[in-house]
């Protein structure tokens, strides 16, 4: 039993479970894991379908994002006409006085 | 004025600026802070700011570039000061029983079955930016980020900080990071999904 026990936690070191993988994958876009990490990662999804595919997707959000930002922007949103006054009348008496460069 | 150098250099008159730029800059702060009355202070505080610049503008971007370039830090100060009045909880204590996906997985950490993992897009995922409905799906999920993780979410990912500036702006130690920026992402990709996925259905439908 002792043994078998050994075993099962050697494995589960070298091969992480999918909940640890899914975390793991987040922390390996920042590149935060280190080489052993990202070697049983791999080792992980060579054999997992579905830790594959989140990996995947995450990578895919997050090139998505970083091609062009400002476009999550909702283009529906605009200031009130008061706001844009409020502003207005603002840029024309700047306080405090605009320091001299 | 008259005797700038290059005209590429030269901005249009401030005080067009609000008509020209004032919506543009408005979105992309409310994408930042979420909250319509600070997102107009800061196209203000923005303005302001560039007008009192304007001289040390170099042309090597356009006008609007420049202006969201101001406005990201006014933003970036916005969230470092909010977040020293209004300290994140503890997270330390925080352990994965408390994650959203804890019931994706079971006893030996494994998903569960087919249904409780991610699902197939049924597109290629590095094509999703071609899609016009891609970031509509987007928008509306990181919307629903909750306050914190769209915090950390929108400093690392839409302003592009690496991560030792994110734990300064929100005053977080590093594994509070990861735990949040797992928990945003995880998040985000679940609704991402949901909805996805549903839109793609209702277009099959009609």
């Amino acid at each position: 039993m002792t043994i078998l026990r050994w075993v099962t936690d050697v494995v589960t070191w070298l091969i992480p479970p999918c909940r640890e993988v899914v975390r793991w994958a987040s922390q390996d876009l920042d590149g935060q894991l280190r080489w052993h990490q990202r070697a049983r990662i791999q080792l992980h999804l060579l054999m997992c379908r579905l830790c594959r595919r989140y990996q995947q997707q995450l990578i895919a959000l997050r090139a998505a994002l970083r091609s062009d930002p400002e476009r999550l922007a909702d283009a529906a949103q605009q200031l009130s006409p008061e706001a844009k006054q409020q502003i207005k009348d603002a840029l024309k008496n700047p306080t405090p006085p605009v320091a001299k460069m | 004025m008259t005797t700038t150098p290059k005209p590429a250099t030269v901005l249009s008159n401030p005080d067009t600026w609000v008509d020209q730029h004032g919506d543009y800059l408005y979105r992309c702060a409310m994408l930042r802070v979420r909250d319509a009355n600070v997102a107009q202070d800061l196209v203000q505080e923005t303005l302001l700011a560039a007008l009192q610049a304007r001289h040390s503008f170099a042309g090597q971007s356009a006008e609007r570039t420049w202006l969201v370039g101001i406005l990201k830090h006014k933003a970036i100060d916005h969230v470092r000061r909010a977040s020293r009045e209004k300290p994140f909880e503890n997270l330390e204590r925080m352990t994965a029983a408390d994650d959203d996906d804890a019931s994706c997985f079971g006893a030996d950490g494994h998903w569960l079955n087919d249904h409780a993992g991610p699902a197939d897009w049924a597109c290629d995922p590095r094509k999703l930016t071609e899609n016009a409905q891609f970031w509509e799906v987007l928008r509306y999920c990181v919307e629903r980020l909750p306050e914190r993780s769209a915090q950390v979410f929108s400093l690392k990912e839409i302003d592009g900080l690496d991560s030792d500036e994110v734990c300064k702006v929100l005053n977080v130690t590093p594994s509070n990071l990861w735990v949040l920026l797992h928990r945003a992402r995880a998040r985000l990709r679940e609704c991402f999904e949901t909805q996805w996925l549903g839109t793609r259905s209702g277009e099959q439908k009609s």
